[in-house]
Parts: C-alpha cells; structure tokens; sequence
C-alpha cells in the first residue's frame, strides 16, 4: 500500500489530491479564487477543475454510502442450468421422476442445508384456486411436529409452478423395500408403527392425509427410521384416480378405502387414513395390496366395492402371526365404523403384539365370519344355502308323508347336491385364480343347470315342482353381473327344458300339459330378458358416474 | 491440495495471501461461466451488474454461517479483481469483432458501477474497456486509490468492507474514493462534451 508512484506524475498526482482534499472543504463562490491562488500549471488547473466539477455532481451521500446490495437472490440466469432456479437454493440433482412431478435433491443457502424440493406440474391443477389449497394443506402440514413426519420448510411458486421444500431424508421407501426384500417382517411393522403414531400426531391437529400407501413411506438408510411423506395431496391432486405426489400413477387403488374410490369426499375421515395405514401392513404380510382390482370387468367395479372382499392374510399365508392377522383385518374393515376408531388406537395394538401383549383386535365372532365368509364366496354360499333349502324342503315333505319315499329319487337328490355343493366350490376356488373369469362362470352356471336337470329328470320329470328352480337359476345368474352369463343361463334352462319334453314325448310318459310348458318357458325367456336388462342398464349407469366423479374431483 | 471455499475464504480473512491464489481459479471459472451467461444475450437495454454476479457465487461456493462479513469482504475483493479482468476480456474480444469504431459496450449497468462513476443524470453507460485502461493509469499513479476503486466498482464493498481489506481507516478509504472517483469520472468524459 505505498502511496508515492514511481512513475513520473506521481507526485503531482499527489499534489493533485492534497489540493483536491483542501478544496472540498472550500466554499463553491470562494473557489475560483482559490484555484487562481495555488497557481497550478494549467494542465493541473484543468483537472482540478474538472475532478471538482464531477465531485460536486456527487451527492455527499455517495462517499459516505455503501454500495447498495444486490440482494440475496442473484438475478435468475437461466439458460444453461436445466434446473429451475429458485431463491435461496441450488438445486443439485433431480431424485424421483413421476406423473405427478419432480423430486430433486437441493442446498438451501439460507439456512444452510440440504433439502429435498418437489415440484409438481401445473398441468394437475386446473385452477389458481387449487394450487393455492394445496400450498394451504402443505404448510398446515408443516405444523407437525413429530419425528415421523417429514417437515415441511416452505411452499411456494416458482414462475407460477408450486413446489414444497422440505426435509432431505437419505432413504428408501417402504414398497422398494418390501419389493426387494431388503426389511424383515417385525422391521417393517415397528417402522409402520413409528407411522402411525405420527398420523395420530396429525390427526390431533385436524390434518387427514388420505394417501397413505408404502411409497409414502421413507426409511432412513442409516437410523432406519420411518418417516411418512406427502400430506394431503391426493385430495388436490384428483384423488379418486389414484395421483400422487411421489409419481404412482394409477394403478391399482388398492391401499384406498371403499370411501375414497367410491369418490364420496366427503366421508373421508382419520378411519380413512387407518384404513391406508391397514392397507400398508397388509402389503407387508402378505407382499400385495388387499385389493387388486382387474379392470377385464368394469361390473366387477361395482360387486367390489359392495363386497369388498379382502382375504385374511392368514390365508395367503399361514405363517404370520394370529395378532397381526387380526389387527390388519380390523383396520381395513369395508365399513369405517367397523376399523379402529383412530390411528392412536392403531398404534397401540401394534405395540401390543411387539411386546408380545394380547391385542385388542378379535376375531369376529361367528355370525359375522359366516357373514364375511358367504360374503367371500357369493356364488358357493348361494348354491349351499339352494341346496340346503331343497334338503329341508324335500325331507320335510317325505317325512311327513305328503310325498311317497323313493329310494333312487332320494339317492339322486342328494348325490346331486353334493355335485352342486362340489361345483360351486371347484369353481369359486378357481375363480380366486386371475384369467379367464367369463370361461369358469359359465361352466359353473351351466355344470349348475345341468344338475338341476338331472334331479328334474330324476324326478316326476314335466311334473317336477322342481321346475321354477330353474327360473331361479337364471333370476341367481344375474347377480354376476354379466349379460351374457344371463343369456347362456337361459338359453340352457330352456333347451332343459325343451330336451327334456322332447324326451317325455318320444318315449312316452303321461301326457304332457302344453300349455304349461310353453307358459313356463316364455317365464323363464321373460326372466332372462329383464336380468339382462337391468344389468345392462346399471353397468351403463355406473360408467357415466365413475366419469362425472372424476370430472368433480379434478375441478 | 485443493480446499474448500469456505476454508480458503477463512484463511484469507485471517491474512494468509496464498489463500488469495488459490481463490482465483475457482473464481474464474464461476464468474467467467455467470459474465458469458448475463452478457450473452443481445437484448439493447442489456445490463449487467457484476457485484450481483460476485454474490451470487460467493452464496454458491462458501458455507456463510462459518464466514463472517469480513471474510465476505476478502473473498469480494478478490472476486473483484477477477470480475474486472472477465468483464474487460470479453468487451475487448467483442471490441476486437466489431467492424468501426464503435468500440464502446453497453456492458456496465446501472448499479453500482455507473451509479458510483457517472452523474445520476447521464445516460450514456460506462466504457468498460476505457475504464479498465485508467484504472490501470490510476494504478501507476498511487495504487491503493485504484485498489479502492476496483473494490468498490467491481466488488461492490462497502467503506467498511474496504477499509477491512486493505487495512486502513475508514477516513482514509472515503477520502481516497472520493479522489479516486473524481479523477475517473472527469476523465471518462462522454463523447459529446
């Protein structure tokens, strides 16, 4: 810091400065004067002159003032970065790429600190007024504070696309773990566990989170630790088909409760999140969701979620553990009322059975496990329950005497029951097994009318009382939902019908009343006729709903 | 041994000069990468303002909860040195390209620079190129004045913060930029006097 030069001017560069301090502290009238005073070469009267003209366009202020500061946020030069740029972040690389946007891993300059940053697309918010719910929903999910819950640092919009930055969790999520078994059974309980009471946390403060499913849940590599992730979007991200934010498309909505895919938002409540917490535990028994809905059959939409038919994980399984069994039923109970009353009481069974205490969840008593068993097997409860009332009927009327007793009548009856009870089991089983549905059905319903058959023609044939059975069975074949299904019933209950009166006739037997039989016939034509229909009517009724809900629920 | 930013900045402030090279590449390369980017695009009313570029590296590259503002300051004053150097071999290689003699480049911005050299009323921009040159004069002639004057143009620091590098008083530092900037400005004369 030398202040003399060694170049020539120096000095006089010096003299210039001395002279410039000196005259900044003289008044402007008097200068003139002044500079005349110091008699300066002209060269250096020029400058001074000029330097104190320059000066003076200077406000004071200037000499004493700071530069003024350019703000934290560097002005946004985009072009090169392929990254959106946000203030006070650096946005490093992307994580997770999925329908619903993208993940990526960022520093926050301010504090600093490593952050995860999702953006989602603007394409899934129809309106502002639906970004801003969410940006509501995300920062009242930031509220919570529980060491499960990933916490939310800020919300915003960046050029008018929203994004949430929140806490970095070094992790997996709970499906690729499961998926590639890489967490043991009791591990992946005490994680969802850990989950739980964190969404009792969250439900505590009135925030529902409707989404939960294994990939919202992240273990940490190190400490695995369970953290639970993305509050609250499905509602504002169209929920009924299944969106979320860590970019599951849809798929099968099997960790949804029947009231979220049924789209009544309304009856969405914290059962509906102990249902998704159920849901979860289920996968983790039994490795899949408890209902995998395939779509060969958009009837088959309506029979699920009026059955909802979830089969114990015991089931699939026997190895898991009665406890476990149990709570996992419980929680994903059709009816909300029936499931734990919240994700507290959740939490608590499961600490039960880690600690090896009874749990509260019973198995059901027995009216309701045959309620839920017919309810598991529709078509076998129903051919048991014709058989056992043919039984009853039939032994009532031989014992007491209004029937005479025939040994082969009563032989064939009851093989032919044990045949139907066999059929419907056979095929029921068979019908758990995915494909080819439509085949099974109708060599059920036929192997069924062909029983039927057998026992009229067994029996007092044209006569039989046995006859309207097989309206019945047509009326019974409706209740598959199929169309086609009602056709083949009573397509074959006809030619029954006919073969067997073409048989009467051709090897004679009592005469025949005509007249009845072709008033049966268009009976039974009749009762096809309106189950197919009715079935038709309401599989075109539910399309059109299931399209208005989701248009709703997307607005 | 390459270190941090951070550590390097540390070490600057506390009055290791090496630290100082062992800055410069890293700087380069940062502020070479923004400069092209901002300076890049051919839009008229094109500005620039280096000490934004200068602070948004420094958030890049050092942890600020480790450094305080007097390792800012040291770290700016260096960046200075750099920025200057990038912005004057850009205007002179586009200088270099241009057919005439129009050589003069609407490169310098509003703030600081212009804000500190020209009157508030002018409206013609700053010749970075003949800026540059009377620095280099300015530097012959008494070197702290034009240390002080690369500091606060191209650094954007503030009294305080150059007073803090060069180790000086603040009264020293007014009184030298208040000359330094006159002797700039009276001869950085527009081209219509």
């Amino acid at each position: 810091m030398s202040h003399s030069g060694e170049t020539p001017g120096a000095e006089d560069h010096q003299r210039l400065f001395q002279l410039f301090e000196e005259a900044s502290r003289i008044d402007s009238e008097q200068l003139p004067a002044w500079i005349r005073q110091q008699q300066l070469s002209s060269h250096m009267e020029v400058q001074l002159a000029s330097m104190l003209a320059a000066d003076h366009q200077f406000t004071d202020a200037d000499a004493e003032d700071d530069v003024p500061r350019p703000d934290r946020s560097a002005p946004h030069t985009s072009g090169l970065n392929q990254f959106p740029e946000i203030p006070n972040y650096r946005i490093e690389k992307v994580l997770d790429r999925g329908g619903a946007g993208i993940v990526y891993q960022a520093v926050q300059l301010s504090p600093r600190r490593p952050v995860a940053i999702k953006m989602l697309r603007m394409g899934l918010f129809s309106s502002d007024s639906s970004r801003q719910r969410f940006l509501n929903e995300a920062s009242a999910a930031s509220g919570i504070d529980h060491p499960a819950i990933v916490p939310v640092y800020e919300t915003g919009a960046i050029r008018g696309e929203p994004f949430i930055s929140m806490k970095l969790i070094d992790g997996t999520t709970l499906e690729r773990m499961l998926r590639e078994s890489q967490i043991e059974r009791n591990e992946a309980v005490a994680a969802l566990l850990q989950v739980c009471r964190g969404i009792a946390v969250a439900h505590a403060q009135g925030i529902i989170h409707r989404d939960l499913k294994p990939s919202n849940i992240l273990i940490a590599h190190q400490t695995r630790t369970a953290w639970v992730t993305d509050f609250g979007l499905a509602r504002n991200l169209g929920g009924s088909d299944g969106l979320t934010a860590t970019g599951d498309t849809l798929g099968t909505p099997g960790y949804m409760a029947p009231e979220q895919l049924s789209g009544a938002t309304e009856s969405i409540t914290a059962a509906t999140d102990v249902y998704g917490l159920g849901a979860t535990l289920y996968r983790i028994l039994t490795g899949v969701a408890p209902i995998a809905v395939a779509d060969d059959n958009p009837a088959g939409f309506i029979d699920f979620l009026r059955q909802h038919e979830v089969a114990a994980p015991r089931e699939k399984n026997s190895g898991i553990p009665a406890a476990l069994n149990d709570i996992c039923m419980r929680a994903v109970e059709t009816n909300p009322a029936d499931r734990y009353a919240s994700a507290a009481e959740l939490a608590d069974d499961l600490q039960r059975y880690l600690d090896g205490e009874p749990v509260q969840a019973r198995p059901l008593n027995r009216l309701r496990r045959a309620h839920r068993w017919a309810r598991h097997r529709p078509g076998l409860a129903v051919t048991i329950c014709m058989v056992a009332a043919f039984l009853t009927f039939h032994s009532t009327v031989t014992l007491s005497g209004l029937q005479i007793h025939d040994p082969i009548f009563n032989f064939i009856a009851v093989v032919s029951c044990l045949l139907a009870i066999v059929n419907a089991a056979f095929w029921q089983h068979s019908l758990r097994q995915p494909g080819a549905a439509d085949f099974k059905l109708c060599c059920w319903s036929l192997g069924e009318v062909l029983l039927l058959s057998l026992l009229i023609a067994a029996g007092e044939g044209l006569e039989s009382r046995l006859i309207p059975a097989w309206a019945v069975l047509i009326a019974l074949s409706g209740l598959r939902r199929r169309p086609f299904l009602v056709v083949l019933v009573t397509t074959a209950a006809l030619a029954n019908y006919g073969g067997l009166w073409l048989f009467h006739t051709a090897f004679g037997g009592p005469v025949a009343n005509t007249l009845q039989i072709a008033s049966n016939m268009l009976s039974f034509a009749l009762v096809g006729l309106i189950q197919f229909a009715v079935i038709r009517q309401s599989i075109v009724s539910v399309e059109m709903e299931s399209r208005q809900t989701r248009h709703s629920t997307l607005a | 041994m390459t270190r941090d930013p951070t550590q390097i900045t540390l070490s600057l402030s506390q009055g290791d000069r090496k630290a100082a090279s062992d800055l410069l590449p890293l700087l380069y390369d940062e502020l070479h990468a923004l400069a092209v980017r901002s300076l890049g695009r051919e839009r008229p009313d094109h500005t620039l303002q280096p000490t934004a570029l200068i602070n948004e590296v420094y958030l890049r590259l050092v942890d600020q909860t480790r450094v305080d503002w007097q390792g800012k300051a040291h770290f700016c004053a260096v960046a200075a040195t750099m920025m200057r150097r990038v912005l004057v071999d850009h205007a002179r290689h586009h200088a270099a390209e241009k057919r005439g003699g129009q050589n003069r480049q609407r490169v310098m911005g509003d703030l600081p620079l212009d804000h500190l050299l020209t009157a508030p009323d002018s409206s013609s921009p700053v010749d970075v190129i003949m800026l540059d040159d009377l620095m280099e004069q300015l530097g012959k002639l008494n070197s702290r004045q034009a240390q002080i004057a690369e500091l606060r143009c191209f650094g954007g620091l503030t009294i305080a913060e150059t007073a803090s590098v060069l180790g000086v008083s603040q009264a020293t530092v007014k009184n030298d930029w208040r000359f330094a900037r006159a002797w700039l400005a009276s001869q950085l004369k527009p081209e219509d006097e």
